[in-house]
């Protein structure tokens, strides 16, 4: 029979062709992957454990931008402070330009902008508060771990949330705030805002709660320097409760009437002095315990004078001096000036110009104003015998710069042109940058200053100023501790309530620029008549580093909210996407 | 069908030497079989026309004797005395059966079949007979295939048959596939609702395969069609069927041709002169005091042609060619005896790139080179069993400059600016910021990867499928049993020689020199250095294999016509792109019963069942099945042979469930929550410059994900009057489908969850199709015309979509991929500026020549609550197609031209804005003559070029958002047969010259109408020789 012939044949075929197993039916789409990564498997081991906390502290925000995508570019190559009367930018895509500058910022932006300076959705906030909650309730499994470890590891985790909530905070006003991590079967239908104050309660609380467990300060500084400590838990805790207390939420009326104003969501519904009193009690137990153990205080290396500039980057720049309470973390060092992709100015791309505005708040060496008639200000040598921050904040004209000079007059290497983005207001940003691509900017170490000691003693005079009423002798004390650390002598006594505010609030800008201070000292004082005015810029005219320079000031572009203000500005707007799911988001008012 | 007869070889002994010769080595055994003679017929076999029929078969039936008619229509034929009747038969043609009496001569008549009772359309797992075909299915031949001079043979589909979006991006040499729906898309994405593509049944691509290979396209477009592909087949398949030898002489042809490439459209750039004056003029506009960029000097230099340091470079120009060269040859030879039949095939294509070669120590053009090979064998084992053999195969290779930008070569050469450079006596020069201070400077040179060294890709593909088939006549009639297994490989090399090269960046020698006053020479300042050519490789695999084994039964008693097929498949993939180290796979059974009534009354029942590994254990099998029903009213009684005029009815209708397991590349959907052990890192301590590894959440799962299904119903109607002279097929459909695999919507984002697959989406997709066709002849003079048209829209029925604070603002309920945009309304003049107040905020302060919107919801705000649904997707909704041709003594014509309507395309980046939103890019020339200015406020078709209001001016709106339907001459032939070629043995020598897009008519003047910003889009012309023998 021929068939026979077949099967043979067939038999020969299989053999030939199918030297693999040959499963058939269901059996043969069995080899789905094992997950082999669960729950589990993370949590039942301690390195594991460890790990998954690690990978939380990666959400926190490095808010000088390091990347070209994603959550951590968030102004599209553009940084927070160009919002401010610090800085300006030219950069014809940064979030600045296209969105506040224009006023073409709304609601509808945050749905998918890469260009907002604070996304609900993108920024990875809500996500490390989720993972944050996934380690709390899942660390109990951990077998090979001590009891007092797991709390320590859960005291981060919820400094973690505590940090992602302040920032959710300082930009919305009253938070959505979880109670759990959810899962997709979850009823998420109503998540409701706090109010205001019902946010900074439950941060502080976070911040109590994490104190307990965490230690004083890490013990071995090189390997673990940049995880949480008490300090950590106290500073965040002055800094949201000062925010908490400041007249955008603390006032007789809300900043703007709407539907989140009247639940108090994003106001108080009166003012209490008492809040400055807790904000001043948060700071100065930090305070003190740093004083009394010595362990935290501002970076001083007792150089020499003309050490002063190197003495103050470093105390801004540095890991583990104790200067910085909470320190984030990207890169270990830098690779070159591209590891941060804010599309600065001195390339032509126009971020970041530092305003002529600014450079007239920097007071002389002396610690005199340029405007007063004693400083000895030369306004024909005007970058003479200034604050040593000027010279590390800000490239001047003639200052060092990639091995040379910069040329920062109109035909120079720095500014080719009047009209271009290239250094368009006349300087360049030097912070964080440091000299681009000479040798003390790449390969360095480097860290996020997310609060350093200085504001917690700038926090602390604020607040006894405002709720004794004018400044104390302590309060001039912690002032004082941030000017003679670079040279500048003491405030001159006797400064009224209002004036000590205005020193405290000028001292906060010359200390942190791009450190993400200024836009919140801007709101939370609803600073409008800062927001309206015209800044400057300058254009110097020369013909070579030899000079004569002459020195022109001008009017940099008018922004939207100059001539259109409104409070609205003060906070973003809730993703119209996100409020259109009506699950119980009450926009901020002003965007609706 | 004459044109085919016409290639039908003559059996020629000198020749089967030649073909002998060259089939050695690729046969194991060739037979050649001669019969014992008794008596020779001779005859003429002739058209009703009287015109000789070249290539009828002439057989002796139940015996394996058998003749071929040559070119004059006749036949001598040695046959047995005892043989009875002779049998004619030939495609097209009403086969017919005769008595041999006494006489030898025998001439026949025959006439051309109504139906093409015989004609065998390809259908899942089979083929069917035409008129009896009850689903919607339409395949083109191999005839229109050749036609088209392109590279890649998906391309020739375009217009040819009905049913079939075709919309080609690009023109790169082998990168230039189409992207094929079949009826449009109906699932939420593009991407998932790709047709299924099988060549010889095999999950293949054919975009390059050689047209010459291919014996047929078919598009099964409806449920009962594509129900035995289940899980897969709501997306509608492609099946393409390669050539197969058949029994006779061998036929040798060859065919070689050569064209060359032209862009259908190059765009045109501004030069450095315009560029100069239009970016003056914009920054003057913005503000009358400002100090524009270039200078007086700057566009003197320009005007008068430029120099080294002031370059005026055209970069398109300079580093395209006009044209460039391509040729094509394919050799094939095909054949068989009673036993053993066979179709081997050597192709080759070299296409050059348009790029224009520099001077290089190497080569670094863009080009590509495909050689083709296929060896299709069938052998009969014994009286019942077959054994195919398909080996088909091909080798690309691609050649590329060493490196390129990240983005694609075109999108950067498109954003060079004219004064940034050229080579010069080899070097590359660049100008920096010392001349003309902008940001940015980007040079063609950098777009093309001149001086980085070349890169060479190497592909090897080879598909190999065995199978056998055995008739099982002794268990019941018609009964028979195949399998087949086939293995795919794919083996890639990647080669790179990658070098750098100095660049020069010019200076006037008096600006570096303080000695050299006055002296305008021009001075270099190197940069870089050339560097020595290193070498790096990388190789890449990929490997599946399908097997598949049916019974299938095909009888006929007596009126009733049965056929039946019972099926089971699995296939592997070794290295997919996710999961890569675990194969993928597929499993399925598929059966069909046909059934007809003298092919007056049809049914067909198709089933489908499948599992896919995207879904849990437990929600993995689909069952699909789908009913079809023909009735031929012309076989009626009542109508049969009634109306003269009137010769062929057919009504059909089906309807059925098909699946689509599909979500982008993802797969496993089904998987339980996922951890990652290693993920991102963190750098703690101060000194430690190790990082800390970090872990974190993957993906949530959704253990009941599940097939999307298709409720698809068609209804057809097929008409054929006048002799068979006029013919008609329409179609309409109505596809609603539902389960679609999508992540929800309206899940607060806040709560940080990556949402697993689940079947939420509802999409509905109906359309019609419709097809005519007219061929008759005046004499010698044969023609055909021809036209087409299909439609196909989509509208979503549910998506999850968050709520939108105006209706119009919803996806659901438009079309998938519907672009949204503000109304146009007008450009601001003078007076409506000035009062500027008011009108609806815009965010900005207009002048003149700014774009105006209109306020749809009239809150006095222009913002995204006024973007309204404008235009179409990429894709259109109407392609029609119109083709004709004739041929006449030795001289054919053909052409087709197609068209398309409801298809936007969206202009982006420095399609849109002068300069770009960098605002130092390049200038298309277009937007520098048409762009608002005072003069010609009443004319400008673009807003005036701003910095201050660039944003405004280019958003999204129906400025950018363009109609580009448009009507092209895809295809046209024209070629000339001599006659009289058979005393040197040439049955047939043909020249021919054809084009593809050699005309275009479309509303966008200035941009090809399919194209993006990215390698154009090309037309060829053609010119070749084919010779068979």
């Amino acid at each position: 029979m021929k068939y026979y012939k077949i099967i043979f044949f067939a038999i020969g075929l299989l053999l030939t062709f199918g030297c693999e197993k040959f499963p058939v039916g269901n059996a043969f789409l069995e080899k789905a992957p094992g997950v082999d990564v669960t729950k589990d498997s993370i949590f039942l081991k301690a390195e594991y454990t460890e790990r998954f906390l690690w990978g939380a502290y990666q959400t926190l925000p490095y808010n000088v931008n390091t990347a070209n995508n994603g959550w951590k570019n968030k102004m599209s190559h553009d940084l927070l402070e160009s919002l401010t009367d610090l800085t300006h930018s030219y950069l014809s895509w940064g979030g600045p330009t296209t969105l506040y500058y224009s006023g073409l910022y709304n609601s509808a932006t945050e749905n998918s902008s890469s260009a907002t300076k604070y996304h609900l959705t993108q920024e990875h906030s809500y996500d490390g508060i989720r993972r944050a909650y996934i380690l709390i309730e899942n660390i109990h499994m951990t077998p090979d771990m001590d009891a007092a470890y797991k709390n320590q590891l859960k005291a981060e985790a919820r400094m973690i949330q505590a940090i992602h909530y302040t920032e959710l905070f300082r930009h919305y006003g009253g938070v959505l705030w979880l109670s759990n991590s959810f899962s997709p079967e979850d009823d998420f239908s109503n998540i409701p805002r706090l109010t205001a104050q019902a946010t900074c309660d439950s941060i502080v609380a976070l911040c109590n709660k994490a104190m307990v467990d965490l230690p004083w300060k890490i013990d071995n500084l090189p390997e673990w320097d940049g995880r949480f400590t008490k300090a950590s838990a106290m500073a965040l805790k002055a800094r949201v409760m000062l925010f908490n207390a400041s007249p955008l939420f603390n006032a007789s009326a809300p900043f703007l009437d709407g539907e989140a104003s009247q639940q108090n969501l994003t106001w108080h519904g009166g003012y209490d002095a008492n809040l400055w009193k807790d904000a001043a009690d948060a700071a100065e137990a930090l305070i003190t315990q740093a004083e009394s153990t010595g362990d935290y205080g501002l970076f001083d290396n007792n150089i020499a004078a003309d050490g002063l500039r190197k003495n103050w980057h470093d105390a801004y720049y540095d890991r583990g001096t104790g200067e910085t309470l909470i320190s984030i973390r990207d890169m270990f060092r830098t690779a070159s000036g591209w590891d941060y992709t804010f599309y600065w100015s001195s390339f032509g791309w126009g971020s970041t110009n530092p305003t002529h505005t600014y450079v007239n708040m920097f007071p002389m060496a002396s610690g005199l104003p340029i405007t007063d008639p004693a400083s000895g200000y030369d306004p024909d040598n005007p970058f003479a015998n200034r604050d040593p921050r000027l010279y590390e904040t800000i490239i001047l004209n003639g200052d060092y710069y990639r091995g040379r000079v910069a040329e920062l007059w109109i035909g120079g290497r720095e500014r080719r042109n009047e009209g271009g983005t290239q250094a368009r207001s006349g300087y360049i940003i030097r912070k964080f940058q440091c000299d681009r691509d000479g040798n003390s900017a790449n390969g360095t170490i480097t860290h996020f200053p997310y609060i350093r000691m200085p504001e917690i003693y700038l926090t602390y005079a604020e607040a006894i100023n405002e709720f004794d009423g004018g400044p104390t002798a302590e309060a001039y004390r912690c002032v004082n501790i941030v000017r003679n650390r670079v040279g500048l002598g003491d405030l001159p006594a006797g400064l009224s309530q209002a004036e000590f505010r205005e020193a405290v609030l000028l001292e906060r800008a010359l200390e942190f620029c791009m450190e993400e201070v200024r836009w919140f000292d801007l709101i939370r004082w609803k600073r409008e008549d800062i927001f309206k005015q015209t800044l400057l810029g300058m254009n110097i005219w020369g013909d070579s580093n030899a000079g004569p320079f002459t020195y022109e000031v001008w009017d940099l572009p008018k922004r939207f909210w100059v001539d259109n203000w409104s409070p609205k500005w003060y906070l973003s707007a809730f993703p119209v996407n996100e409020v259109n799911k009506r699950y119980g988001l009450v926009q901020n008012p002003g965007w609706e | 069908m004459k044109d085919a007869a016409k290639q039908i070889l003559l059996h020629r002994k000198t020749l089967l030497l030649y073909a002998k010769f060259l089939l050695v080595g690729v046969f194991l055994f060739f037979q050649l079989s001669a019969s014992a003679q008794e008596r020779t017929i001779t005859g003429t076999v002739t058209g009703i026309d009287n015109e000789p029929l070249p290539g009828v078969a002439v057989q002796v039936p139940g015996t394996t004797l058998g003749k071929l008619t040559d070119i004059n229509g006749q036949f001598t034929l040695s046959i047995p005395e005892t043989a009875k009747t002779l049998l004619f038969s030939f495609v097209g043609m009403e086969p017919k059966e005769i008595a041999i009496g006494t006489s030898n001569v025998y001439n026949v008549v025959l006439t051309e079949s109504v139906v093409g009772l015989e004609e065998v359309v390809v259908v899942g797992y089979g083929t069917q007979k035409r008129v009896s075909v009850t689903g919607a299915i339409v395949s083109v031949e191999t005839e229109s295939l050749i036609k088209n001079p392109s590279a890649t043979v998906s391309s020739s589909l375009a217009g040819r048959v009905t049913g079939m979006t075709s919309v080609q991006y690009s023109g790169q040499p082998g990168a230039d596939n189409p992207e094929l729906f079949v009826r449009g898309v109906a699932s939420l994405t593009t991407s998932a609702s790709e047709p299924l593509v099988l060549v010889d049944g095999v999950e293949r691509s054919f975009s390059q395969l050689d047209p010459h290979e291919v014996e047929s396209v078919s598009i099964l477009k409806d449920a009962s069609a594509t129900a035995v592909y289940g899980i897969r087949g709501a997306n509608g398949v492609i099946i393409v069927t390669t050539k197969r030898g058949s029994e006779g002489a061998p036929q040798i042809s060859f065919t070689s041709s050569a064209g060359l490439q032209v862009p259908t459209r190059l765009v045109e750039m501004a030069d450095a002169y315009l560029f100069a004056t239009v970016h003056n003029r914009t920054t003057l506009g913005d503000n009358p005091d400002a100090t524009p960029v270039f200078t007086d000097y700057a566009i003197k230099t320009f005007k008068e042609g430029g120099n080294l340091v002031f370059n005026n470079t055209d970069w398109v120009n300079y580093l395209t060619k006009p044209s460039a060269f391509q040729t094509q040859h394919n050799f094939n030879i095909s054949g068989g005896s009673k036993n053993v039949k066979y179709f081997v095939s050597l192709g080759y294509l070299n296409q050059d790139g348009l790029f224009k070669t520099f001077e290089t120590d190497y080569s670094y053009q863009f080009g590509y080179q495909r050689y083709n090979y296929r060896t299709n064998i069938d052998l009969n084992l014994t009286e019942t069993t077959q054994l195919a053999l398909t080996i088909g195969g091909r080798t690309e290779l691609r050649q590329e400059p060493g490196s390129q930008p990240s983005e694609s070569i075109w999108t950067v050469l498109y954003w060079a600016v004219p004064y940034s450079g050229r080579i010069y006596e080899g070097k590359r020069i660049l100008c920096g910021n010392e001349y003309i201070p902008t940001a940015e400077k980007k040079d063609g040179l950098n777009a093309i990867g001149w001086g980085t060294g070349y890169r060479k890709y190497l592909n090897n593909i080879m598909n190999i499928d065995i199978g056998v088939n055995q008739k099982l006549d002794f268990i019941t009639e018609g009964l028979s049993w195949r399998i087949k297994y086939s293995n795919n490989g794919t083996n890639s090399h990647d080669k790179r020689r990658g070098t750098s090269k100095a660049t020069y960046n010019p200076f006037f020698k008096c600006d570096v020199d303080p000695t050299a006053v006055g002296d305008s020479t021009i001075v270099f300042k190197k940069s870089g250095s050339d560097g020595l050519l290193s070498y790096s490789e990388e190789s890449g695999k990929n490997r599946n294999w399908y097997a598949e084994t049916a019974l299938s039964y095909d009888r006929t008693f007596g009126a009733h016509n049965v056929t039946g097929l019972f099926l089971y498949n699995q296939s592997k993939s070794f290295y997919p792109s996710s999961y890569r180290d675990i194969p993928s796979g597929y499993v399925g059974m598929a059966a069909r019963a046909t059934y007809n009534y003298r092919t007056k009354y049809m049914v067909d029942l198709n089933l489908g069942y499948n599992g896919s590994e995207n879904f849990a254990p437990e929600n993995r099998f689909g069952f699909f099945p789908a009913v079809s029903v023909g009735w031929t009213i012309t076989e009626e009684n009542f109508l049969k042979n009634k109306i003269s005029w009137l010769n062929f009815v057919k009504f059909r209708a089906s309807y059925g469930i098909v699946g689509n397991d599909r979500l982008g590349g993802n797969r496993f959907l089904y998987l339980p929550d996922s951890y990652y052990s290693e993920s991102g890192s963190y750098s703690f301590g101060t000194t430690t410059t190790a990082d800390q590894l970090g872990a974190a959440e993957g993906s949530l799962g959704n253990p009941n994900v599940t097939w999307e299904k298709s409720y698809k119903q068609n209804y057809g109607f097929d008409l054929r009057i006048l002799n068979g002279r006029l013919s008609l097929s329409t179609d309409i459909f109505f596809e609603s489908r539902n389960n679609i695999l999508t992540t929800r919507n309206t899940v607060p984002n806040i709560l940080s969850i990556s949402l697993p697959a689940q079947n939420i989406g509802e999409v509905e997709n109906k359309g019609y199709e419709w097809e005519l066709k007219w061929r008759d002849n005046i004499g010698n003079f044969n023609y055909n015309i021809g036209a087409n048209m299909s439609f196909a829209r989509n509208k979503i029925i549910y998506m999850d979509e968050i709520p939108k604070n105006e209706p119009y603002l919803l996806q659901t309920g438009g079309r998938v991929n519907q672009p949204f945009g503000y109304v146009f309304a007008g450009f601001w003049t003078e007076q409506e500026a000035a009062n500027y107040q008011d009108y609806p905020d815009q965010f900005c302060v207009p002048k003149a020549g700014d774009v105006r919107f209109v306020d749809l919801n009239n809150d006095m705000v222009i913002d995204s609550d006024d973007q309204y649904p404008i235009g179409y997707p990429n894709n259109p909704e109407y392609i029609a197609s119109i083709q004709g041709g004739f041929d006449f003594k030795g001289f054919d014509f053909s052409m087709l031209w197609t068209g398309v309507t409801n298809v936007s395309r969206e202009y982006t980046d420095t399609w849109r804005e002068a300069f770009s939103s960098l605002t130092d890019r390049s200038l298309l020339k277009e937007l520098a003559l048409y762009s608002w200015t005072p003069e010609t406020a009443e004319t400008a078709k673009y807003p005036r070029t701003t910095w201050v209001n660039r944003i405004n001016n280019s958003r999204d709106s129906e400025l950018w958002i363009r109609d580009a339907s448009y009507i092209r001459l895809k295809n046209v032939e024209v070629g000339y047969s001599f006659p009289g070629l058979r005393r040197f043995g040439i049955s047939r020598m043909r020249v021919f010259a054809n084009g593809y897009n050699l005309l275009t008519f479309d509303h966008l003047k200035f941009i090809d109408p399919e194209g993006r910003r990215d390698y154009p889009l090309i037309k060829i012309m053609n010119f070749g020789l084919n010779v068979t023998f």
